[in-house]
């Protein structure tokens, strides 16, 4: 016999239905509450075990387990009271219901002194409060949070907007820096610009040959002077500066100068420029001529500074004032001279008139005396003297008409003196032919001239004609080498000079007269007889001093 | 005013020029009036003989000269004046310009001159 017959069919015992009688109603009954009670012993550790595993945070979790194992003891008992009815395995079924008691007993062994422990684990409500107070708290710390988040965020917004800002800043300074640099460069390059203005500018002023100064405009206090302006005055420049201008002009030229210079501070004048008397440091006044020009603020327009050039004119002043001095005598020369002319001129025309007035008496003394002779020889020798100085009078008469009273042009003279010949001659019709040059001749020259020609035209009216007709011709040229030539001639029949073919007893006044006149004159004459008398004398021109 | 007679009066206070004008203008066969010397003579002397042509000297004794003669007789008597003068001072030449001259000889005067003087103031 096996273990297993021995379990479950033990010899001799019969199935436990059996003792029911098969009773359907009773085995019924029995098997179904059996059933019943293991189907719910059964289920019940499942529920434990899945309520065991959901809250897996139990306390004493293994009490579950325990429960667990003793339902689960106890339904298997009420399995084995079914299997029982048909089977007699009363050897399984008291060895499971001898496990049960063990788990039972174990169980109850364990649990009664767990129940202070299970007491004192909180309540669900204890918890539900607790987890309310937690709640609580959380909320505060979550608002708590909140607002520290919040303030964070605040914070934080806060920081960007100061990093904005100071991003922005930043990037202004770092304009501004930039401009500030540029600035700085630009001063810089300016200051090196003026430097260099200023060394350009201090080397013109310095080194000019003329006189510059700057002036403190209102006090007229010189600020700087160059070595020409100082040494013009005999000092040095740095002998100039802090004093006023007016202590080096001359005393008596300060109150006008002074008064010019204040209408060029008001503006009343463009420029301030003098020609004055400077005081030297010797004591000796030189003369200078400043020009000075007003600087004024481009900002505010007020005078700054007054530039002024000085140039030493001294000399030239001095120059100019002997030049006047010289002119001043010289015009009084002149003057005095004018009056010694117009005097001169005054008693040559007195002399004059009285050599025309006298001969004018000489003249009335030949017709008086003419009136005396009955001789007609002798009348036509007065006629003859009274021609001459007829030629004599007209000779003044053209001095006196001339402008400087000493020189007059010969030719109308020649031509008036020959028509009067002529038409103081017989009743004859003779034609007079007149050409000369224009030639300025002086008394010495036109008086030997006038008689020469008077001479001539007299012999030609004399002793050409005896028909009474013919032309007379008086010429006055220029000829070779700085000579003049003077011909008279006429168409009539061969004569010699004054010898009358009638009377050829001597050689008569006019040959003579004709002849030293010419040598007089250191000119020389020829004579010409064909168709007619031809008389030509060659003269040195005269020279009029 | 009555008319002139032909005759011609000489004026200057040179007696020989006087004189030797005189001879000139008879030979001229002309009769001369008279001679004068001053101007208050030469008026006088045009006022008595009427004279057509007075020959007249500018300079004369006293103190009016013949620019001052020649007026008087040219609104009295009514003469032609023929100034003969030695000098030609532009004054004086002004002068005798603005008493109407029948011309102005120059001494010394010609016989031509003074013909051809005489014979125009008588055509005037």
């Amino acid at each position: 016999m096996s273990i297993w017959n021995w379990l479950l069919y033990p010899t001799g015992l019969t199935a436990h239905g059996f003792c029911l009688s098969w009773a359907p109603g009773l085995v019924g009954l029995h098997v179904a509450s059996d059933a019943a009670i293991a189907l719910a012993y059964f289920s019940i550790p499942l529920a434990l075990a899945s309520f065991a595993r959901q809250r897996s945070d139990l306390k004493y979790g293994w009490v579950t387990s325990l429960f667990g194992a003793f339902i689960l003891a106890c339904g298997t008992t009420h399995v084995m009271s079914i299997v029982t009815l048909w089977y007699p395995a009363y050897w399984v079924e008291g060895l499971t219901k001898l496990l049960t008691a063990m788990i039972s007993i174990t169980t109850a062994i364990i649990l009664w002194p767990l129940i202070p422990r299970l007491v004192a684990l909180p309540s669900p409500s204890q918890l539900e409060r607790l987890n309310g107070d937690l709640t609580k708290t959380i909320e505060a710390q979550e608002r708590t949070a909140a607002l520290l988040r919040d303030s964070e965020a605040r914070e934080r917004r806060a920081n960007l907007e100061l990093e904005r800002r100071v991003s922005e800043q930043t990037v202004e300074l770092k304009a501004a820096n930039a401009r500030l640099t540029e600035a700085l460069s630009q001063r810089s390059s300016a200051l090196n610009e003026l430097a260099r203005t200023e060394k350009e500018f201090r080397a013109s002023f310095e080194a000019a040959a003329v006189g510059k100064a700057q002036v403190e405009p209102g006090s007229a206090r010189i600020l700087r002077a160059n070595p020409a302006f100082a040494h013009m005055l005999g000092y040095e420049p740095e002998d100039l500066v802090g004093h006023t201008a007016w202590e080096f002009t001359w005393p008596e030229d300060r109150a006008e100068d002074i008064a010019e210079y204040s209408r060029a501070l008001a503006g009343e004048v463009n420029a301030y420029v003098r020609e004055k008397r400077y005081l030297r440091r010797d004591g000796q006044p030189v003369w200078g001529r400043i020009s000075g020009a007003m600087v004024r603020s481009e900002d505010t327009g007020e005078l700054t500074l007054m530039v002024a050039v000085i140039e030493d004119i001294d000399e030239r002043y001095r120059a100019q004032l002997a030049l006047q001095s010289a002119k001043l005598e010289l015009e009084a020369v002149v003057e005095e001279r004018t009056i010694a002319l117009q005097q001169r001129d005054v008693l040559l025309r007195e002399v004059y008139h009285r050599v025309k007035n006298n001969l004018q008496i000489v003249d009335a003394l030949l017709v008086m005396q003419a009136r005396k002779l009955s001789d007609p020889e002798a009348q036509s020798a007065l006629l003859g003297l009274r021609r001459r100085v007829f030629a004599l009078g007209l000779v003044h008469h053209q001095l006196m008409n001339s402008r400087d009273l000493q020189t007059f042009d010969v030719a109308p003279f020649l031509e008036e003196l020959s028509q009067n010949i002529l038409e103081g001659g017989a009743e004859q019709r003779i034609n007079l032919a007149v050409r000369a040059i224009p030639l300025d001749v002086g008394l010495d020259f036109a008086i030997p001239l006038g008689l020469l020609v008077t001479e001539l035209v007299t012999n030609s009216l004399k002793h050409a004609f005896p028909d009474g007709n013919g032309t007379i011709s008086v010429v006055l040229e220029r000829a070779a080498k700085s000579e003049i030539a003077l011909i008279v001639s006429d168409d009539g029949r061969g004569h010699n000079g004054d010898v009358s073919p009638a009377k050829a007893v001597k050689p008569g006044l006019g040959a003579g007269i004709i002849a030293g006149l010419v040598a007089q004159l250191r000119g020389t004459m020829t004579m010409r007889n064909d168709h007619g008398t031809s008389t030509e004398i060659r003269l040195a021109a005269p020279v009029l001093l | 005013m009555n008319a002139l007679n032909d005759h011609i009066l000489v004026v200057d206070d040179e007696y020989l020029i006087a004189e030797g004008l005189k001879l000139q203008v008879e030979e001229m066969g002309i009769t001369v009036c008279g001679t004068a010397a001053t101007a208050a003579e030469a008026i006088a002397l045009a006022q008595q003989h009427r004279p057509s042509i007075i020959l007249m000297d500018v300079r004369l004794q006293g103190d009016r000269d013949g620019v001052d003669a020649s007026l008087a007789i040219h609104y009295t008597v009514g003469s032609k004046v023929i100034f003969i003068t030695g000098s030609r001072e532009p004054a004086t030449m002004d002068r005798i310009q603005r008493d109407h001259p029948a011309a102005v000889l120059f001494k010394p005067v010609s016989d031509w001159q003074l013909r051809n003087a005489i014979e125009t103031a008588k055509s005037l």
